[in-house]
């Protein structure tokens, strides 16, 4: 309809701007978004109905709207949103997830944002915040989650860790998330390299479990008492776990830190920063098998819904 | 890398600059630029500060780059200026005493 006052048109979800296009209600948020895309030059297509909606999901895209002139949330992107947290909640993970920020608003402040806590980490050095991605410049550029995981709850037998990324390309390691205290020793991290492997490091090296052949997909560590599995997910191959173990090591401690595109550490151990756009990341207590491989699908279906990146 | 050569007293205060200007607009500590020491070369012993055209340009909301407040013009000034940006090999900032190897040896 026509605002009088402003000389433009919204919607009626809810109160949308749309500017100069006409607003023409059809369908569902999908099917609007496919029509956009074909006619979206001076036509708006918006929803025939809404979606479910979940209190975490709308305490979310509010918070992420709250960061700044020009941060909007597309009523397909709030659908998806909303959506992921009602699917987290029917696998019964929601409350496992610790931190799990959402970096495709091309933005730090609204990239900064946890979906599950609303904690706010701190982007440090070089990162670039791209449309659907962040990157670091793989020598500065990382995200601090600002949280110490075992104030979180999360010990060495019972972590998960987990993202979504193009894989790293250092032939001496990216992590993609991570952090380790006291080399080879206690090590909370998911390292991503071409070609070689993805590891997954839950408790200690013993929870070091590998796959190889990257691609842009999904990788999730969880560690439940004694047994660690590595999951992937990607259009090509849909999801596997790819990797188990059964660790008989009695060091089982997790590091006090822990950040995203690089390890965070200490004692100058190396921090492996990551190069590659990274979609999505997080960690938290340990997922049984049926959870990750749930997380993975959601995962993939948040992102891909939310942005134009596509896992291959 | 391009920016600035401090010593660890001044890396501190700039970091804290930084934090401050955001939480004085009531907004979480969710940028700031870090410092790095500086394991070799020249400036061994020092900190490095990033501040490239890149970094000075990174979108923190859609509208708002760190180059677009105040606090961080007079910070740079005080710095030296634009122009009292070094580069600094990247390699300098790798402490050569950090393990090379990529994982850590597997037990159990």
């Amino acid at each position: 309809m026509w605002d009088k006052l402003e000389n433009q048109y919204v919607t009626n979800y809810p109160g949308e701007v749309v500017g100069t296009r006409v607003p023409i209600k059809y369908g569902t948020a999908q099917q609007a978004s496919v029509l956009n895309h074909i006619l979206g030059k001076d036509l708006y297509f918006y929803a025939e109905s809404g979606c479910p909606t979940d209190p975490d999901g709308l305490a979310y895209i509010a918070a992420i709207e709250a960061t700044g002139l020009g941060t909007v949330v597309t009523p397909v992107q709030k659908c998806a949103i909303h959506q992921f947290y009602i699917s987290a909640k029917a696998s019964g993970y929601y409350n496992l997830i610790s931190r799990m920020p959402f970096p495709i608003w091309g933005a730090a402040a609204p990239n900064a944002i946890c979906m599950k806590s609303l904690a706010v980490g701190t982007f440090t050095g070089g990162v670039t915040h791209g449309p659907g991605y962040v990157q670091g410049d793989g020598v500065t550029g990382h995200y601090k989650f600002n949280v110490n995981p075992q104030t979180l709850g999360l010990t060495g037998t019972n972590s998960s860790i987990w993202g979504i990324s193009q894989p790293g390309l250092n032939a001496f390691g990216e992590c993609l998330i991570g952090g380790e205290q006291s080399f080879a020793f206690i090590n909370f991290t998911l390292y991503r390299r071409l070609s070689i492997n993805t590891t997954a490091y839950l408790g200690n090296q013993a929870g070091s479990v590998a796959t190889a052949t990257h691609q842009h997909d999904f990788f999730g560590g969880t560690r439940v008492g004694t047994r660690i599995t590595l999951h992937r997910r990607n259009n090509t191959n849909g999801h596997a776990i790819v990797a188990t173990r059964i660790s008989t090591s009695t060091n089982t401690a997790i590091p006090p830190f822990i950040s995203a595109l690089r390890r965070e550490e200490q004692l100058g151990l190396g921090a492996r920063y990551f190069t590659q756009q990274a979609n999505l990341y997080g960690f938290g207590l340990g997922f049984t098998d049926q959870q990750m491989q749930d997380l993975s699908l959601h995962a993939k279906v948040l992102l891909e819904t939310c942005t134009g990146v596509v896992l291959t | 890398m391009i920016g600035f050569v401090v010593t660890g007293q001044t890396a501190a205060y700039v970091l804290d600059a930084i934090r401050l200007a955001q939480e004085s607009r009531n907004v979480p500590h969710y940028w700031t630029i870090g410092s790095y020491p500086i394991y070799q070369g020249e400036h061994t012993g020092k900190f490095f500060l990033p501040a490239s055209d890149e970094v000075l340009a990174t979108k923190l909301t859609k509208n708002l780059t760190p180059i677009d407040l105040p606090e961080a013009m007079q910070l740079i000034t005080a710095l030296g200026g634009l122009d009292a940006r070094l580069y600094v090999d990247p390699v300098s900032l790798i402490d050569p005493l950090a393990p090379a190897e990529d994982t850590a040896p597997v037990e159990g």
